[in-house]
């Protein structure tokens, strides 16, 4: 390497370039950084100033939009589906981690702040909060995931194909859906923080304190771990079988505050969260930009997890009910389903992938 | 207005046949994308930046057209050279003849004069299409 081309605004320049292209096959990456570098050489030969191949050059994100471009066209013709699916994560991972680690936030906080509330009042234990929260993680992980793929959705197609081109800035299709994106985000993001998460601590603490003050009056034995039904964990059609199971220990009180729960927060929530999820889809398909490899890759990320959520549900209702299943496979259930999905899942893009298409 | 009018027009029309003259540019020896440029660069205002270039040949290059290899040089890094596959060969001959085709019906129109115009008027009858038209609708079931 000549010393001229440790030019420290070249080696930036590269560095960036490299940095952008990181989702492209690590040979292919190489290959075109090896071939600019041997141009710059070139120009350096012919007495072109480091500002001036620079600027020729454009920014670093133009210069990598047409390869990016290029490998995912590339990738939808051979219907090569893992790898643009992975190109798809790559893409927009980190918006979409960043989501996640917001959304974990928001709901241990909640949580852990409930269960705060319950050991500085000595209703429970420390180790049962902690036994009760190890429980509850597998649900808000299953709730996050699907938050996660709506950021991503967007950020993937509007980071690869470059709202800032010209021609997509001037297409009100772009604009269209940008905000309607953007809309329902936020307005998923408010109905969560606003509503959701306040009255799913106050609900639950009056819920499980009432639970308490029942075991206590009756003078039965200290709380058990299976009594504590925790609500957020209900899915369609759960209430009722909860509320059937649970006659016995439970007040109509607080069978009121279960239904009424369920009724006004959790049902509706989950509808509207499940037809936003809908119309997102819907408006992107309907839009162009959307291609059915991403709407496949889609449906087969939020099936699972919707199923595994069922199953959650069903499992967490299991351990509820005594002698219905063992607590242990119960525990393991959701884990056991994803897992088999997944594989299913996994199995079908191998067999189903098509052979590139050749010229 | 007018000259931004002109330059996009002529950016389209050079975009448009980049990928025929690159190709016609390995075709009788191997080149390597900096001295393509630059052998492009000598149509006056062809400048052409490698934000297209390079992009193109590598799609070139990953439909089969072209093909490269890497020649380690001692004074700097190596270059990458490019060639023409069988395949390529083929499909340049078919756009060279198309391109021929095109071009000289082009030439062709831009060249006519209000004599030729006039004489093509005379051998069409430019009347029927009308009347047909007139009886079609009058027909037509309302």
């Amino acid at each position: 390497m000549t010393p001229q081309l440790k030019d420290p605004s070249l080696q930036k320049y590269l560095s960036k370039l490299r940095k952008q292209l990181q989702v492209l096959p690590r040979n292919e990456l190489e290959d075109v950084l090896k071939e600019l570098e041997s141009h710059v050489y070139e120009e350096l030969q012919q007495g072109i100033s480091p500002a001036g191949i620079l600027e020729r050059l454009g920014k670093p994100e133009d210069y990598a939009r047409s390869f990016l471009e290029q490998y995912s066209d590339q990738l939808t013709a051979a219907g090569k589906l893992p790898e643009h699916a992975r190109f798809m994560l790559k893409q927009a991972l980190l918006p979409a981690l960043i989501a996640a680690l917001a959304f974990i936030g928001l709901m241990s906080a909640n949580t852990l702040w409930i269960f705060a509330d319950l050991i500085q009042h000595s209703k429970i234990s420390l180790l049962r909060a902690v036994q009760m929260i190890g429980f509850s993680l597998p649900a808000i992980v299953v709730v996050v995931l699907p938050v996660c793929a709506l950021f991503l959705i967007p950020n993937y197609i509007y980071g690869l194909r470059g709202s800032r081109a010209p021609n997509a800035l001037r297409s009100p299709r772009v604009w269209g859906v940008t905000l309607l994106t953007g809309l329902l985000l936020s307005g998923l993001g408010f109905a969560l923080q606003e509503l959701v998460v306040p009255a799913a601590n106050r609900q639950t603490v009056e819920i499980m304190k009432d639970m308490m003050n029942e075991t206590r009056k009756k003078g039965t034995d200290e709380l058990i771990f299976s009594d504590q039904a925790d609500v957020r964990s209900l899915a369609m059609g759960d209430a009722y079988q909860l509320l059937q199971s649970q006659n016995a220990p439970n007040s109509p009180e607080v069978r009121r505050q279960h239904m009424d729960y369920y009724n006004k927060l959790f049902l509706p929530m989950e509808a509207l969260s499940f037809s936003l999820y809908g119309l997102l889809t819907a408006s992107l398909m309907l839009s162009g930009l959307f291609q059915p490899v991403y709407t496949f890759v889609m449906i087969g990320i939020v099936m699972p997890l919707g199923l595994a959520y069922t199953f959650y549900a069903i499992a967490t209702n299991a351990m509820q009910t005594p002698g219905s299943l063992s607590p242990l496979l119960a525990a393991f259930l959701p884990d056991l389903v994803i897992a088999g999905i997944s594989l299913v899942f996994l199995l079908g893009l191998l067999l189903a992938r098509p052979e590139p298409a050749n010229d | 207005m007018t000259e931004d009018t002109l330059t996009k027009w002529l950016s389209q029309v050079r975009r448009g046949s980049l990928e025929l003259c690159i190709l016609g540019l390995v075709e009788h020896q191997e080149n390597y994308a900096f001295a393509m440029i630059q052998a492009l660069g000598q149509l006056d205002g062809f400048i052409l930046t490698e934000g297209a270039i390079y992009p193109l040949l590598k799609r070139l290059q990953s439909e089969g057209l072209v093909d490269s290899y890497w020649v380690e040089s001692d004074s700097g890094p190596p270059r990458k050279y490019y060639r023409l596959t069988p395949h390529g060969r083929t499909m340049l001959a078919r756009m060279r003849a198309e391109w021929l085709k095109f071009s000289r019906f082009v030439t062709q129109i831009l060249e006519r004069t209000p004599a030729d115009d006039a004489a093509i008027e005379r051998s069409q009858p430019a009347k029927i299409p009308l009347e047909v038209k007139e009886a079609a609708s009058g027909s037509a079931p309302e």
